[in-house]
């Protein structure tokens, strides 16, 4: 089937935006049914490596539960963007898109597919699907990411129990396991311990870490750095002194200014700068980091301090990795490492979901409501427990009211953890939310000898408690600004943020030489932009 | 292994009672009688394994080639599966500038550890008769590369054919290997992948159905005649059935392949509630409604057999690989599978060794999927023979080429979902056994009768395949844990555990 999606103008999104998924009934796909008349569904998600919808029980329950056949593939997760945009441009998109919606590209992307035909709107009444419709309600900024009053996708909730955590995990594990044996070293001398038993710090505590693992390299391990950062996050140093994590934050009037120059930015460049050229915390390397760089220092115990999202999933696959090395020391070989500056937390904030799932504007009403009513079923109580113990009867049997799991469909390995089993309806609820309110009962979760959901749901809830106090400084950008779409902000975000990471590296590491070379790198792109959106802010 | 557990009831029951159950001939659920009336396969073409070239031979601990043999004969296969890389021969390259692919041309190098170890695998295979699926993983290039430009056309590429022609002609001609029965043209076809991931991604059935007659007639015009192209070696049942479909419904690709091949990595619950087997028959089936010659001289095979839960993607092992309930499972799975007509299954694999996985940021690791270890970097847990080895190696030496398979008329899994069994009369009837499996927690009681002819040594080996009564020998390898002076051709009487493979024969194994 052959589209002609672009080159058609805003008239024709106007038409699509008034319709409703009754009223418009649209069909230019054609359905394709399997042998057994069951609705061929072409799904793809980032998540989905190694899944491919064909083989599982699991995923087979629900075909046969929805009259569909699920066909599945993933994007590669490292050129996720590049995998959907060869897709929509190849005409190759299946029936659903799985896209990284973030800010700069919201207009860019989102909002030019929808004026492109290329993704169609969901029904503007989700009572049919009250999980669904209830999931929506509680998204942040869900008004902002509808167009004309109506949404074009199902924005992916990261967790369907606590809503309220619009901050991420984006935090520092340290070797406490070495700060400890440095401590030992220094007994009873002014200034030690360093370690502090709940792994709360000030800055200035921090501070005094990082020049105690530089000066003693020797004896803790055979680090090379003392800090190490995703690449992505450098200098992380700064966050304790910035106001938003990408291109634009708001002066005191409320007019946006770019977030790269703004006072308190450079104030933390500065000292990210210092960390790198006069002390020498940061590896030479870090200029040149790839993705995952830094975790492969700080699991073959090159870095003491390292920088990343640790997501659960994310934390749990570093301690996986580090255990056959640290065994019982795990707990203190990836601690999870507080620090407050002026006595709170400087935390990015994060909307409460995570990409979104869009649909093909071609595919039929048909096909949309069996994937509406999929979705669903899959964050209702019996979807979640089919994506959780399996299959009840053949995983699982309910006695007293009580999940009991039978060994046959949950057997442990060698080191008594659950052998891991590709659950279809699992991977199908990826769709939606992430589920990472499943963690506290998750078999896999619970069953695992480095106890990794035991240190990270501590953390959760020290942050939660922190966030309740207000001890926690949010480093985000406005939403206003942020879910903005303006012509000149669309084109121009995304390489603005890559030239203004680029200059950031370059000053930290030196090959811009001062402040004002620096500050003159910011082309006339950022005033021209930042003056549509203060227009549109009303400057 | 622990031992202690009683298991057996073992008793000849009296002639008198003997002679009803002759007369009945049907047998029960709880009485099972393997008779002429219920022979499934006529010619069995054996159990074997992937024995693929090993990628990294410097990888390999001290001593451990000469183990790997000591293995490989205890499990003494009939049929193996021998891939490889092009890329690891192909040298001075030169496409001459133009867009002419038929003009290529490009020089071997096979004096190399990976040819040498490619060829002690087939030599040790034509020492032993077992019959070799060789072939490609893929074409040649670097999966983000693409250096010879083969992507697009994949293996319909004119030089793909040479470069198959050439090696094989090396191998049958040059270094007078003799196993060889099929070439592999490609692995998993139908598995397309991602560009810079998968050298595949372009791939589709009708491109590989024109690689398949380029190489027929490249092999063809080399006197390479008698060596099959494997139709499909496909995974899932999905893929399978598009390409066995696509295969049985075109003449001229009938023609051209020497079997139907495919992977099965089936689910656990598959497994274990008995519906591989029927899946299995229902596309047997329907091929053969297409083409009568589907287990004749067309012979269904599963070049590649495992578990799929389990499976870490990201590392290609599986995660119950250690486990007993592997050889369980694989053995209930050999079970169905012959029990659906499928002539031959060949176990993925045979020594972590062999395959790596290689990463982005230059790292390989082993595939975990053996039946054990000889990577030097292994634990000594991972070296360790694995439980699924002694289960496999039981039904290697019971299910021998030229074997009779028998159902016993009772595996209906909607009747019986727990208890499966086969009977087997060796080639040219030289012993009979029976391979079954009990999967249900609890022991069942049972009655075994071969109701044929065969060469009777008046006794019964007594194999028992579970986590308490496993019975290894001093030298490390499956023995009988008990010999009955009773024949098969009477009926034996048995408690089977529970979780149990039983394996009776009437030699030893």
């Amino acid at each position: 089937m052959k589209k002609t999606k672009f080159g058609l103008g805003l008239c024709t999104a106007a038409l699509v935006a008034v319709c409703t998924l009754a009223g418009c009934g649209k069909k230019s796909g054609e359905d394709e049914y399997d042998d057994s008349g069951r609705l061929i569904l072409n799904l793809k998600n980032v998540y989905w490596e190694g899944y491919n919808g064909l083989e599982d029980n699991y995923t087979e329950i629900l075909n046969n539960k929805f009259g569909i056949s699920v066909q599945a593939s993933n994007y590669s997760y490292d050129d996720w963007d590049g995998d959907v945009y060869t897709a929509i441009n190849g005409d190759n998109i299946g029936d659903v898109i799985h896209f990284d919606l973030r800010d700069y590209n919201f207009g860019a992307a989102y909002e030019t597919w929808v004026d492109q035909m290329i993704v169609k709107q969901i029904p503007d009444d989700l009572s049919r699907w009250p999980n669904l419709e209830n999931m929506i309600s509680h998204i942040s900024n869900i008004d902002k990411l509808k167009i004309d009053g109506h949404l074009y996708g199902i924005p992916v909730m990261r967790d369907l129990v606590n809503y309220d955590k619009t901050y991420s995990d984006m935090i520092y594990v340290y070797r406490r396991d070495w700060l400890e044996q440095i401590d030992a070293n220094h007994v009873g001398q002014p200034g030690y311990p360093l370690t502090h038993d709940n792994d709360e710090y000030t800055f200035e505590e921090f501070q005094k870490i990082m020049d105690a693992f530089a000066a003693e390299p020797q004896g803790v391990g055979t680090k090379q750095c003392v800090l190490v950062d995703e690449y992505w996050g450098f200098p992380s140093v700064a966050n304790f002194y910035k106001d938003a994590p990408h291109c634009y934050t708001k002066d005191s009037s409320g007019r946006a200014i770019n977030a790269f120059t703004a006072p308190n930015y450079l104030q933390g460049l500065e000292y990210g700068r210092d960390l790198v050229i006069n002390k020498k915390y940061y590896s030479q390397d870090q200029f040149n980091f790839a993705a995952n760089t830094a975790t492969g220092y700080y699991k073959s115990d090159q870095a003491a301090i390292y920088y990343d999202n640790f997501s659960f999933e994310n934390y749990k696959k570093l301690r996986v990795e580090m255990y056959p090395k640290v065994l019982d020391k795990i707990d203190k070989a990836t601690a999870i490492m507080k620090v407050k500056r002026d006595d709170k937390y400087s935390i990015e904030g994060m909307e409460n979901w995570f990409s979104m799932t869009l649909f093909n504007y071609d595919i039929s009403d048909t096909k949309m409501e069996k994937i509406l009513s999929l979705m669903d079923y899959l964050l209702s109580e019996e979807g979640t427990r089919l994506a959780i113990y399996g299959e009840q009867g053949y995983d699982y049997d309910i006695v007293d009211g009580q999940i009991v799991l039978s060994s046959r469909g949950w057997e442990k390995d060698q080191y008594g953890e659950y052998i891991k089993k590709i659950n279809g309806a699992k991977m199908l609820r990826k769709m939606v939310c992430l589920g990472n309110e499943t963690a506290s009962y998750d078999p896999y979760t619970l069953c695992d000898r480095t106890h990794t959901y035991e240190t990270w749901s501590k953390f959760q809830n020290d942050m939660k408690a922190a966030n309740e106090a207000h001890k926690i400084r949010y480093v985000e950008e406005p939403s206003d600004i942020m879910w903005m779409s303006a012509p000149m902000k669309n084109e121009e975000t995304k390489s603005m943020l890559d030239d203004a990471n680029t200059y950031v590296l370059k000053y930290c590491f030196d090959s811009i030489k001062t402040q004002p070379e620096y500050l003159a790198k910011f082309s006339s792109v950022w005033g021209d932009v930042l003056a549509e959106i203060n227009q549109r802010l009303g400057f | 292994m622990k031992k202690g557990r009683k298991f057996l009831t073992l008793s000849m029951l009296t002639p008198c009672i003997i002679g009803v159950a002759s007369c009945s001939k049907k047998g029960s659920l709880e009485e099972l009688v393997f008779n002429k009336d219920n022979v499934v396969i006529e010619h069995f073409d054996g159990l074997g394994v992937e024995w693929g070239t090993y990628e990294a031979p410097d990888k390999l601990s001290s001593g451990s080639w000469e183990r790997s043999l000591r293995i490989m004969d205890r499990l003494n296969p009939q049929v193996a599966r021998v891939m490889l890389n092009y890329d690891w021969f192909i040298t001075n390259a030169d496409d001459h500038g133009d867009y002419d692919k038929d003009n290529d041309t490009w020089d071997y190098n096979f004096s190399n550890k990976l040819m040498d170890n490619t060829i002690d695998i087939l030599r040790y295979c034509d020492e032993h008769q077992i019959d070799v699926a060789f072939g490609c993983w893929n074409v040649p290039g670097h999966v983000e590369i693409d250096e010879y430009d083969m992507f697009t056309e994949v293996t319909s590429d004119i030089r793909w054919a040479k470069m198959t022609a050439d090696i094989l002609e090396y191998l049958v001609k040059v270094q007078g290997i003799r196993s060889i029965k099929y070439f592999v043209n490609s692995n998993e076809p139908n598995y397309t992948g991602l560009p810079g991931k998968s050298k595949n991604y372009n791939n589709t059935f009708a491109i590989w159905s024109k690689g398949v007659k380029n190489v027929r007639a490249a092999l063809d015009a080399r006197g390479l005649n008698k060596i099959g192209i494997v139709g499909g070696d496909t995974t899932n049942f999905e893929g399978t059935d598009e390409y066995f479909s696509g295969i049985s419904q075109n003449a001229e690709l009938r023609q051209a392949v020497g079997d139907y091949g495919f992977h099965v990595y089936a689910p656990n619950r598959m497994i274990d509630l008995g519906t591989l087997g029927p899946t299995i028959k229902g596309m047997y089936d329907k091929i053969k409604g297409y083409d009568g010659e589907l287990g004749v001289s067309r012979r269904p095979h599963i070049w590649e057999a495992g578990l799929l839960d389990g499976k870490d993607p990201v590392a290609d092992s599986n995660g119950y690989i250690m486990n007993f309930s592997y050889g369980l499972r694989m053995a209930d799975y050999t079970i169905q599978s012959a029990l659906a007509g499928v002539t031959s299954v060949v176990y993925w694999d045979f020594d972590d060794a062999m395959h790596f996985m290689y990463h982005d940021d230059g790292t390989m690791t082993s595939k975990g999927w053996g039946m054990f270890s000889s990577l030097g970097t292994d634990s000594a847990v991972k070296q360790k023979i694995r439980p699924w080895f002694h289960s496999s190696t039981l039904l290697t030496n019971l299910m021998r080429r030229g074997s009779k398979i028998i159902d016993s008329g009772f595996n209906d899994p909607s009747v019986e979902k727990n208890f499966r069994s086969l009977g087997v009369i060796g080639p040219d009837n030289s012993y009979a056994g029976v391979a079954a499996v009990n999967r249900g927690a609890k022991p069942v009681h049972r009655t075994f009768t071969i109701d044929q002819e065969f060469n009777d040594s008046g006794k019964t080996y007594v194999y028992l395949y579970n986590q308490d009564d496993l019975e290894l020998g001093q030298d490390g390898f499956v023995k009988y844990n008990e010999v009955i002076d009773a024949s098969l051709r009477k009926t034996i009487e048995i408690d089977v555990p529970g979780d149990t493979l039983l394996v009776l024969s009437s030699k030893e194994l």
